[in-house]
């Protein structure tokens, strides 16, 4: 509240009474109210040349609002005062709110020696300054603090459109902030301009129509969140501010740890065949920009890539495709997710998995032992150990060999028959290994194996014979 | 029994007569003595709701310092407190003053109330002349005040009186009993005067303002 010097009507129309008028503004100011300095009221009245008391015209009123922040004008004057022949005085008050500049409450007050007589004439005030404490309590009970509390505190920082860029930020990279004001002020009236954060203040530079201002500063080393106020400092010491929102320092990355599902170690390496889980995991949870995930050969060229905004996903699943969506060859990959935080900082998280989509390599052996009849070798290639073999025999008519299943080979199967032609063996084999990768294969189809060593005996004969003819040669 | 009556009658008596003996004296000027302001209506009030008033300087024919300030200031706050009217702020009204160059105490002319009217949106106009106002002695070296003001209504868009009304007091016309009730003070009497005559304009119909709540 703003309440200006009293008119003085007593000597003349235009004295002042500041006496009175610190009085009342202190005694206002004690019972609650946010009172202006008096200074800053006279400060205020010689910048825009009010050379009048008690009164003020809508302008005026508006700039006591956009300059000095008050949400109402006390104008007052004091009608008449004087000790002789009797004590008088009279006051006027006229409380405006600056808002719509409307008088919202109004006093009249007067009081004299004969009005406040007692009946015993004790404690009758017989001056001025016995007067005036009683005119300050009728002042007071007459007050509208109803009015005055509902009022919400106003400024004169009339915000437009704010702009604070970054919003998370990594320590000493730039903040900028730009913000623009409904209002302007003439150039020798202007505010001085600032950006306060983090206890500092940075100058704003003012565009040429003198509502739009900038500033732009180096975010600190320290973590955290950093309010950011528009800092208004007009002449005759007044200071108006407006927070303009926050931002976030963050030096730290993310930890970030990843998990891989579907694999099992072979030799120290998670291995898969078909598809793989990866879950990727924040340890600290926070907000991220952006996240990528990535595969690498061995030989460090990429295979493959994905990313995205925001969130990390839950997880991911890789069935071994590449960048053009054809499965990759089997290997060795590096799995590599990347995530970016708010502020930029960097975290990244990397497993090594080998791919391995062979199937078990079976070997099959039908040999005709003299001791033991038809004798199976069944026995399988490759480093990825069985997880389960079973094998079915029988012969063309239906006769069955053989059932047997295991969990090792190699393996060698007495079959029941032993005067049987091989190449009249059918039947079943089928492995699977630790990885899950499966093979069934018919013993038809490894009978040439069969065959090849049949011939291969043939040959060994047929050797016998070359031998003779080497001899008949 | 009578002895009873008699002396209950003898003392209703002399409550009675002492009651008359204190009118009779003077110094019960009770409500009775004083009458309403003078009023008279020219023209009457423009149609509808009326809100925006203007209260413009008081001009003085008074020798007493600064009686149409004191006069004037006070009707302005008293029809602002009573009237809840959108009153122009006197800044205004003095800046419209100033551009028009009508000095203090000089009447502005019909062309120049519409003037003032518009340029502050005033649908009425209210003007007053301070005939008389002086301080004279009262009993027990006190102030008797007195004040003969005439405040009339115009209207705003052609600056012509609607309604005057002439009203004379002083201060021990207030008096009820005893020194009590005396108003002692040219500010106080100003006060009271505004009162009657704004509570009279209220009772021949001028209507108050029905706009939204101050607050």
């Amino acid at each position: 509240m703003a309440v200006f010097p009293l008119q003085e009507l007593a000597d003349g129309r235009n004295d002042v009474n500041l006496p009175f008028t610190r009085v009342l503004a202190d005694r206002l100011a004690a019972g609650g109210n946010e009172i202006i300095d008096l200074k800053t009221i006279i400060a205020f009245m010689a910048n825009y040349r009010i050379r009048t008391v008690g009164h003020l015209d809508r302008l005026n009123i508006s700039r006591v609002r956009r300059d000095l922040g008050a949400a109402f004008v006390l104008l007052g004057t004091v009608t008449q005062q004087k000790d002789s022949p009797e004590a008088s005085i009279g006051l006027t008050l006229n409380l405006v709110r600056t808002s719509d500049v409307r008088t919202i409450w109004s006093y009249i007050g007067n009081l004299s020696t004969g009005k406040e007589r007692k009946v015993l004439g004790i404690g009758e005030p017989q001056s001025i300054a016995a007067m005036q404490p009683l005119l300050l309590d009728e002042i007071i009970n007459q007050w509208p603090w109803q009015i005055i509390n509902q009022a919400q505190k106003t400024g004169s920082i009339n915000i437009d459109s704010v702009a604070l860029q970054p919003k998370y930020v990594r320590p000493g990279v730039e903040v900028h902030s730009w913000v623009r004001l409904r209002d302007s002020w003439p150039a020798d009236h202007a505010p001085r301009v600032f950006f306060k954060a983090d206890d500092q203040l940075y100058p704003a530079t003012v565009s040429a129509d003198g509502r739009t201002y900038e500033g732009t500063w180096v975010a600190g080393e320290e973590n955290g969140s950093f309010p950011v106020t528009l800092l208004c400092e007009w002449p005759y010491r007044r200071t108006e501010s407006t927070l303009l929102g926050n931002y976030f320092v963050d030096g730290n990355p993310p930890v970030l740890e990843m998990t891989l599902r579907g694999t099992k170690i072979l030799d120290g390496m998670p291995v898969f065949h078909q598809k793989l889980v990866i879950v990727p995991r924040l340890l600290v949870r926070e907000p991220l920009s952006r996240w990528r995930l990535a595969f690498y050969y061995e030989s460090g060229n990429l295979a493959g890539d994905m990313d995205g905004n925001g969130d990390l996903p839950e997880g991911f699943v890789w069935s071994g495709r590449g960048k053009a969506g054809s499965m990759v060859e089997d290997g060795v990959f590096d799995v590599v997710v990347e995530v970016w935080d708010k502020a930029g900082n960097l975290a990244k998280a990397s497993k090594r998995v080998e791919l391995n989509r062979s199937v078990p390599e079976v070997n099959l052996a039908v040999e005709e032992k003299a001791d033991q009849g038809m004798v199976v070798d069944l026995a399988h290639d490759g480093k990825v150990p069985l997880a389960s073999w079973r094998m079915e025999m029988w012969t063309k008519e239906g006769k069955l060999l053989t059932d047997r299943e295991g969990k090792e080979l190699p393996v060698k199967i007495k079959l029941s028959d032993s005067e049987l032609d091989p190449k009249k063996i059918q039947g079943v084999v089928e492995l699977e290994d630790v990885l899950g990768n499966r093979v069934r294969r018919k013993v038809e189809d490894l009978l040439p194996k069969i065959e090849k060593e049949a011939k291969a005996k043939a040959k060994k004969k047929k050797t016998t014979v070359s031998e003779k003819w080497v001899d008949e040669f | 029994m009578n002895s009873d009556m008699g002396f209950s009658f003898s003392t209703s008596t002399l409550i009675l007569t002492f009651l008359c003996g204190f009118l009779l004296t003077g110094c019960g000027a009770l409500w009775g003595t004083r009458g309403l302001p003078l009023q008279q209506q020219l023209s009457a009030l423009p149609p509808g709701p009326i809100c925006r008033v203007a209260v413009l300087p008081f001009l003085s024919d008074s020798d007493f310092p600064l009686a149409d300030a004191i006069a004037g200031k006070v009707f302005a706050t008293q029809l602002q407190e009573s009237g809840d009217y959108l009153i122009s702020q006197e800044g205004d009204i003095l800046k419209v003053y100033k551009q028009l160059h009508i000095l203090p105490g000089v009447a502005p002319t019909t062309e120049q109330l519409q003037i003032i009217a518009d340029q502050v949106h005033a649908q009425l106009l209210i003007t007053g002349v301070v005939l008389e106002m002086r301080e004279d002695r009262g009993e027990h070296n006190t102030v008797n005040p007195l004040l003969v003001e005439e405040v009339q209504i115009r209207d705003g868009h052609s600056g012509e009186t609607l309604w005057t009304t002439y009203h004379r007091r002083q201060g021990s016309d207030y008096k009820k009993t005893m020194h009590f009730g005396t108003i002692h003070t040219v500010s106080g009497l100003s006060r009271q005067m505004a009162v009657e005559i704004i509570n009279l304009w209220f009772k021949k119909g001028l209507p108050q303002c029905d706009v939204s709540p101050r607050s």
